[in-house]
């Protein structure tokens, strides 16, 4: 490179550089990268979906003759389908911490800061990538059960049950987030999408819950994802929905409980700098 | 524009409730110096690394890139910084031509200028035929030169490197010095503040050097005038016997100063080339009595181990 170039690049490159936020661009470019880095870590992408067709093919193909009772006729696998689903975009949701848990680990979210003067478009920009990943698994997953017979009532059912997931899935990806940047820790970080499928065989996994007795039906009657579940059950039957109430104020709550955390998790971080 | 200190740093203090990593801390940087922080682990240099870097704030005290107030403007003057932090800081997974797209991109560039600012500086670094390969795949010094083009992606004043070189092989080390040097030279030349563990690197690269103790700046000189604040040159004979040592000596010490310990005569010659030639004279009228005869100087170990120690 000779000088007089050399010369004329950095005064071009400087110039270019100078006082130009783009902050839609870099969140752009941020969720594209995000993207990239999931199709090379398929193991994030495959592991959810994976999950939700073994069990859907063990579940439906052990439990059909005696679940079949619950759903009018209908195949065993619509009265599981729900909250495979949800169990399958919470695993996928947690891949936004996983993601930004190796950026915070090896400094390289502090380049992208020092870069941009904000950290958060590389934060929403893992969210929207991850957001994306989860509704490809969401859409393979009742395709999967598709093939292992459920048919849905009508296509807007459908639709409108799979959208309740939506804000459960951004909930948790948020509150992986939350906890990757305030604990940078990936263990922790890995913890939350598995508090959520914990969580989900304390409901009534396999039976309506007024069909569970003794302690499983006190912890149902308390468990969040209790009235999710269930008013997806109902949206997708086309059923009565009396569960809206609680279902919609329960995901209303997550998101806002994962908003506040996120946020509290990135103002904690700014302080101690 | 030119007499605009790139980096003056007044006062700095950084204090994490009664603990304090960082004591009054000052430091004035000109266009093309190397200036290079030593300190023993815990001295603060990373602290001070990355309040340059504004990662982080001072508690007190004033930091200006090209006279812009980190605080007060800092997204102006983080234009100005480029940061290649410790311990290859990047997506191992991506190639190098993605991750300098990506940097010019949040940097404000748009995507066209972005993508031919990476293919200038794959060709700077002759890196244009690893340009597509993953980070984790190049050699150790491939992924230093990576991590030192995202640094200077912006084109930027003041480049902060902390431990650059940590985990080359000595050739690959050298050759790494070298290009460094060459980015504070010629029209568009940067300035450099490194941080080191490696004193052989400090002594290579540096034109100042910062030593730290403790949170306290306890020096800011040229390599060579530290190593004459802490000792000077010093001619040391071995002597045959202690007998001929001591002899010796109180020859010498008619007029220079000397002093016998057991075997060896020393004397210190600092810069005067006459005290040289006068202990040489001396040393060979006794020839059979020597039996060694070094000249030594302080080294930059000497310097770490009076000034930066704890």
């Amino acid at each position: 490179m000779t000088t007089a170039s050399a010369s004329t690049t950095v005064a071009t490159a400087r110039t270019a550089t100078a006082d130009r936020p783009r902050t839609v661009a870099v969140t752009a470019a941020a969720t594209w990268r995000s993207l990239t880095a999931l199709g090379r870590s398929p193991a994030l992408l495959i592991s959810p979906l994976a999950q939700a067709l073994f069990f859907m093919l063990i579940y439906a193909g052990q439990l059909s003759t005696v679940g079949e009772q619950y759903l009018d006729g209908r195949a065993f696998i619509a009265f599981l389908l729900p909250l495979i689903l949800l169990t399958t975009v919470a695993t996928g949701a947690g891949a936004a911490g996983t993601l930004l848990i190796k950026d915070l680990s090896n400094g390289y979210l502090d380049r992208l800061r020092l870069a941009h003067g904000s950290s958060a478009p590389f934060v929403a920009g893992t969210l929207l990538a991850t957001m994306t990943a989860v509704a490809v698994q969401a859409l393979a997953t009742t395709a999967g059960a598709f093939a292992l017979g459920y048919r849905p009532t009508t296509w807007s059912h459908l639709l409108g049950s799979l959208a309740l997931l939506a804000p459960v899935a951004l909930a948790v990806a948020l509150l992986s987030v939350a906890t990757a940047v305030r604990t940078r820790s990936a263990s922790a970080t890995g913890m939350v999408p598995l508090v959520v499928f914990g969580m989900s065989f304390f409901t009534g996994f396999f039976v309506p819950r007024e069909q569970l007795s003794g302690w499983l039906a006190a912890v149902a009657g308390v468990n969040p994802l209790t009235p999710v579940v269930e008013l997806m059950r109902q949206v997708d039957a086309g059923a009565v929905l009396d569960a809206a109430g609680w279902g919609l104020g329960v995901t209303a709550t997550l998101l806002v409980v994962a908003v506040a955390a996120c946020c509290a998790a990135m103002e904690h971080a700014r302080r101690i700098r | 524009m030119d007499d605009e200190p790139v980096l003056d740093m007044r006062g700095v203090t950084k204090a994490y409730g009664d603990a304090r990593v960082l004591h009054d801390v000052s430091l004035s940087l000109r266009r093309g110096d190397r200036t290079v922080v030593l300190g023993h682990n815990g001295a603060g240099k990373s602290t001070l690394l990355e309040i340059v870097a504004t990662l982080r704030r001072p508690t007190s005290g004033t930091v200006r890139v090209c006279g812009i107030d980190t605080r007060s403007a800092g997204a102006r003057a983080r234009r100005l910084i480029g940061l290649a932090p410790q311990a290859n800081g990047l997506d191992g997974a991506a190639t190098p031509r993605e991750t300098l797209r990506f940097h010019g991109v949040c940097l404000g560039m748009r995507r066209v200028e972005a993508a031919a600012r990476a293919e200038e500086l794959l060709e700077q670094f002759g890196l244009r035929e690893d340009g597509s390969r993953a980070i984790d795949k190049l050699s150790g010094g491939g992924r230093r030169k990576v991590d030192l083009a995202v640094a200077l992606v912006g084109a930027p004043a003041l480049v902060i490197l902390d431990e650059p070189t940590t985990g080359l092989d000595p050739v690959a080390r050298k050759a790494f010095w070298e290009v460094l040097t060459q980015l504070t030279e010629g029209p568009g030349a940067c300035t450099l503040l490194v941080s080191t563990q490696d004193l052989h690197e400090a002594e290579a690269l540096a034109t100042q050097i910062l030593v730290l103790r403790e949170g306290h700046a306890v020096a800011h000189d040229t390599p060579a005038q530290l190593k004459r604040r802490v000792g000077e040159r010093a001619l040391t004979m071995a002597m045959a016997s202690a007998e001929a040592a001591r002899e010796l000596a109180a020859n010498l010490a008619r007029s220079h100063e000397a002093r016998a310990s057991n075997l060896a005569v020393t004397m210190p010659i600092g810069g005067h080339s006459d005290h040289l030639a006068a202990a040489l004279a001396a040393a060979a009228g006794r020839a059979e009595v020597i039996d060694e005869l070094h000249l030594t100087a302080p080294t930059i170990d000497d310097v770490f181990l009076a000034l930066a120690a704890r």
